[in-house]
């Protein structure tokens, strides 16, 4: 296996004209092979971290390299996004965007994804925009799974989506990710995905908090992943009155 | 590039064959209806008289909407593909931003052009009510051309120079769109409103420096020149495809710099 990390942020700083810092002086390295959780509340920049990753973003300080390439027409051919939202263009059928997929992306395997399609019960022929919002939010994974990329970008893959899906979605990337590669998923909803993590990284207005192996975070902490949150992200809860004062 | 272009078309295609198709088969419709007419020789009923404006009415809505139409539809692809969530998919494809850009460009000048095709035929359906054919054909073709190649031997230059130059205005016009949206989409929010407020300002600063620039070319010695020979009017054409080229590269690099660097979908 390749021993260059597969990314590389050193410094990493974006900043907007208004003045917010999404995401501030960040360094980390992320290996290959591994599952890794991108962690932390709202607002803490793990989408503004994925953007700059899949090359939507551009730094305002610092680098970020991927497989040793700063991001560009070469990354994002060995990336994967899956974003928070639904991207495809509205006159498309099903058929379409798998062509298009076909068409742009030399490492997408089109059978494979027409495998996952007929066993979720969904017909190529179908025009996208009639689906259902689930629907087509499993049409978008499974384009994103049939591709053999050395990165997996996923932003908040399972939020707003029900329980079983969410296991559909967690097994769907376990089974088919490219083994070689990395899945880097961002998610605020840590104990459905601790069981598939290798790695975490905790982000906190925009700075890095901390980065660990799972293994090494229960052996250390003594808890789980998801206890760990709770005390790194605890906010005091305002006291309120009690019975007596009313 | 060319795929991505394959694709625009394709995109754009869906959204305006219907109407294109819709106008040459109403101009159909009216050639026959007047055709009808003009065989009662004008004198007909209440009802058919209220057939033929209807129908007319409905030609006229329809190249207008061809027109109207084919803006609305390449402005709208431009901001759902590139600043809306389509940017999710079109900039994390492993192309250039110039290749992005370009093929919006290109698919959108070339859908205009096939407007402009689509509205020529559909007159030229409608008229051929009367007998326009008969008239066109028994025109002394021949002399006409001996004539023109007496005074103007590059005449043929002339109609490829201006054809450059619609082309090039076109590009020109929807660049001038592509640049209004992009530095819309500078700002945080309010987009679309920030996108055509740019376009007013722009489109106000563009005609204050036409206008300085024509009165300086009406007190230059310039004018006297083009006035001179009908020859003249081939640097008159090439001198404006310069100047819209120049243009173009002034409305086309800002907007590639934002979409490559300043990008920032929501």
């Amino acid at each position: 296996m390749n021993e260059q990390p597969l990314i590389e942020c050193k410094n990493l700083t974006k900043s907007y004209t208004t003045g917010t810092e999404a995401l501030s002086h960040v360094s980390l390295t992320v290996g290959r092979g591994k599952i890794v959780g991108l962690l932390g509340p709202n607002g803490s920049g793990k989408t503004t971290l994925i953007k700059l990753l899949s090359g939507l973003l551009t730094p305002t300080q610092g680098d970020v390299c991927i497989d040793g390439h700063a991001p560009g027409i070469y990354t994002k051919s060995i990336v994967s996004y899956l974003p928070d939202r639904m991207y495809f263009p509205k006159w498309m059928r099903v058929n379409d965007i798998l062509a298009f997929f076909a068409d742009f992306y030399p490492d997408f395997d089109r059978k494979k994804a027409l495998d996952m399609l007929s066993s979720l019960g969904i017909a190529p022929g179908e025009k996208i925009r009639r689906l259902s919002k689930g629907t087509q939010e499993k049409v978008q994974l499974v384009l994103v799974m049939s591709r053999k990329a050395q990165l997996y970008l996923m932003d908040e893959p399972i939020a707003g989506v029900d329980p079983a899906a969410r296991d559909f979605i967690l097994n769907t990337i376990l089974t088919n990710y490219n083994e070689e590669g990395t899945v880097l998923l961002s998610t605020h909803l840590i104990s459905d995905i601790e069981r598939v993590l290798d790695e975490v990284i905790f982000l906190q207005n925009g700075h890095l908090v901390r980065q660990d192996s799972v293994d090494r975070i229960r052996e250390t902490e003594g808890k789980s992943v998801d206890a760990l949150f709770r005390d790194i992200f605890r906010t005091p809860v305002y006291p309120g009155y009690t019975r007596k004062e009313a | 590039m060319l795929k991505l272009l394959r694709y625009e078309l394709k995109s754009l295609s869906k959204g305006l064959l219907p109407i294109y198709g819709g106008v040459l088969l109403v101009a159909l419709l009216n050639r026959f209806i007047f055709g009808y007419a003009m065989g009662q020789n004008m004198d007909l009923g209440l009802l058919s008289s209220v057939m033929v404006i209807t129908v007319f009415a409905l030609y006229l809505i329809l190249i207008v909407g061809v027109a109207v139409m084919t803006v609305i539809v390449t402005v709208l692809r431009f901001y759902q593909d590139l600043l809306s969530d389509g940017g999710y998919l079109m900039h994390t494809l492993p192309v250039s931003t110039h290749a992005l850009l370009l093929s919006k460009l290109f698919g959108a000048v070339i859908m205009t052009l096939i407007s402009l095709l689509v509205g020529g035929i559909s007159l030229i359906i409608f008229a051929s009510y009367s007998d326009l054919w008969g008239a066109f054909f028994s025109q002394p073709w021949g002399a006409i051309f001996r004539e023109a190649f007496h005074q103007m031997p590059s005449w043929p230059l002339v109609i490829v120079e201006l054809f450059i130059l619609v082309v090039v205005s076109l590009a020109n016009g929807t660049l001038f769109y592509y640049l209004s949206m992009a530095l819309g989409h500078l700002s945080k929010k309010h987009r679309v409103l920030m996108a055509i407020v740019w376009y007013l300002v722009l489109t106000t600063i563009l005609t204050f420096i036409e206008g300085v620039a024509f009165a300086m070319l009406g007190n230059s010695p310039l004018l006297d020149y083009f006035n001179a020979s009908i020859n003249s009017i081939h640097p008159l054409l090439l001198g404006s495809i310069a100047v819209m080229m120049v243009l173009n590269i002034i409305f086309y690099l800002p907007t590639w710099q934002i979409l490559k660097n300043r990008l920032n979908l929501q």
